[in-house]
């Protein structure tokens, strides 16, 4: 219990002193503000965006897209994990082309989606759920393949229909795989709508930081990665909680060890 | 007529581009509410026998019948407890037990009922909500023996099912098995390689040769009296007599699976 409080004190020193020294470095000009930002500017601008509310419908926007391409991404990647992993048919059939889609760097596709979807939310959509898609496909698809297959025996002995042994054994032995992808699928469902914002938008943080960018207002920009990086903190908070309650069964980490 | 009966059957599977035979020419009839043990060296096909059985796999050719039912697939009438944990680790001990009924479609509120009564006889009544993690090798076991009997299965099927286990757990074990058993007295196949439990819990014996082409060797009645308790069993002079004349015939398949594999 103590080492913890420590630790978390630790942690809080490291980041104070970081911020500490960008502070006096950037106030005595030892690195040119103009490039760097001022840490109570960045703050004061958080504050502004905040008091004078115009950081709403930007906010909203991104977390509108941002969640949109996890759930969408999430589910098509646990159906299609799940799909490929039990037709092993249909598995050797794609699997270069999965493995082609998985290799490409997939935020080149943000052009050709805002052809496609138009500068609305759809086109950062698209591009979020293309990145989350394979993270969370993969682990289904490795997960599902390492089922005991005892437990896959005894459901079938017990009468159990290809149907009901997806219920009863597939699926829920993937949700420990799902859950691990899922820490990393936040950061890219992200990823995708700020992409998607930087590359052509009217609206979202995205956009607001190319705005702070085109008028060298870098404190503006330092304030929207903040900002973004605050909710991707809290969205993953969000997955720890869930993954503590789908996972309860699970022993925990230090009964593993002994 | 007999539970079950296994006419010519043989096993091979193909490794590295030549054609491995497991078992062959396996002619068995076991009839219904007989308590029969298989007892054979390391890999001599004892738990590819039991597959065969409940049709996990099939007969590279011979026939399989149940009940004067030939089998070709999945055989839903048989139970099998298996050597490792079977349990699901995200279900508790009472949803574990009462898994055979959710997936027949019993309503959850009678499942659960039944549940609870299988877990009373099993002992575990009060650890029902525990998740398989935080019970011991020895409830698990009793937890997995819940759940394959719940669904009444005419053929119960075991692989070394307590060899993981203690030796007092193991006996206590035995013990309640045997008491579950008389209870309704399902047919048994008990593969093992423990002599002592083969005798203690069976009404017949059966020694497999050592693999490749494994197939039955020796068989032998035990007539000790029932009900049995497998400690005090254990001393009775039947008991050491059959005891030894297993081991005389167990003791050459053995010497050759030891000679095979150095």
């Amino acid at each position: 219990m103590k080492s913890g409080v420590l630790l978390r004190l630790a942690q809080l020193l490291l980041l104070t002193s970081v911020i500490g020294a960008w502070y006096v470095l950037t106030e005595t000009e030892v690195l040119p503000p103009f490039f760097f930002g001022k840490p109570l500017l960045v703050f004061d601008q958080i504050v502004v965006w905040f008091a004078d509310r115009s950081i709403f419908p930007h906010l909203g926007i991104t977390l509108l897209e941002t969640l949109l391409a996890f759930v969408i991404g999430t589910s098509a990647g646990l159906v299609c994990g799940l799909w490929l992993a039990l037709s092993p048919l249909a598995a050797s059939l794609l699997d270069p082309y999965v493995k082609a889609f998985n290799s490409m760097p997939r935020v080149i596709l943000a052009p050709i989606f805002a052809v496609w979807f138009g500068l609305g939310i759809w086109s950062k959509v698209f591009l979020g759920i293309t990145l989350v898609f394979f993270i969370v496909f993969f682990s289904v698809f490795h997960g599902v393949r390492q089922v005991n297959p005892i437990w896959v025996a005894s459901a079938k002995l017990m009468g159990g229909s290809r149907f009901k042994l997806l219920r009863y054994v597939y699926l829920p032995s993937a949700m420990a795989w799902v859950f691990s992808s899922l820490h990393a699928a936040v950061g890219m469902a992200f990823v995708g709508s700020v992409i998607g914002e930087y590359l052509g938008s009217a609206s979202g943080v995205g956009y607001l930081i190319l705005q702070a960018e085109g008028v060298f207002d870098i404190n503006a920009v330092l304030a929207g990665i903040v900002l973004l990086t605050i909710c991707a903190l809290l969205l993953d908070w969000v997955v720890t909680q869930c993954e503590r309650y789908f996972l309860r069964w699970q022993p925990a980490a230090s009964e593993h060890s002994g | 007529m007999d539970a079950i009966k296994l006419s010519g059957v043989n096993f091979s599977y193909a490794r590295g581009g030549k054609l491995d035979n497991v078992l062959s020419g396996i002619d068995l009839a076991v009839e219904a509410g007989q308590f029969l043990s298989f007892v054979g060296p390391t890999g001599c096909g004892k738990s590819t026998l039991l597959h065969l059985i409940a049709g996990l796999s099939q007969p590279s050719s011979g026939q399989l019948d149940l009940f004067g039912r030939v089998c070709a697939g999945v055989n839903t009438d048989c139970g099998y407890l298996f050597q490792s944990d079977s349990l699901l680790p995200w279900r508790t001990a009472l949803e574990n037990v009462t898994l055979g009924l959710e997936i027949r479609g019993v309503e959850k509120r009678s499942a659960t009922e039944l549940g609870m009564v299988w877990l009373d006889r099993v002992q575990l009544k009060n650890h029902h909500h525990k998740f398989p993690h935080e019970l011991s090798g020895g409830m698990r076991k009793r937890v997995a023996l819940a759940q394959t009997l719940i669904t009444n299965p005419k053929i119960l099927l075991m692989d070394e099912p307590f060899s993981a286990l203690d030796v007092q757990t193991r006996s206590s074990m035995e013990n309640l098995l045997l008491d579950l058993w008389s209870a309704d007295r399902k047919t048994v196949i008990f593969v093992t390689h423990d002599i002592e439990e083969a005798i203690s819990l069976s009404d017949r014996v059966i020694v497999l040769s050592a693999g490749p082409s494994s197939h039955p060797i020796a068989e032998f009645p035990v007539l000790l009296p029932r009900p049995r308790d497998v400690f005090e069993v254990r001393l009775a002079p039947e008991f050491l007599t059959i005891q030894r004349e297993i081991w005389a015939k167990l003791k050459q398949e053995v010497e050759k699976t030891n000679a095979r594999l150095m």
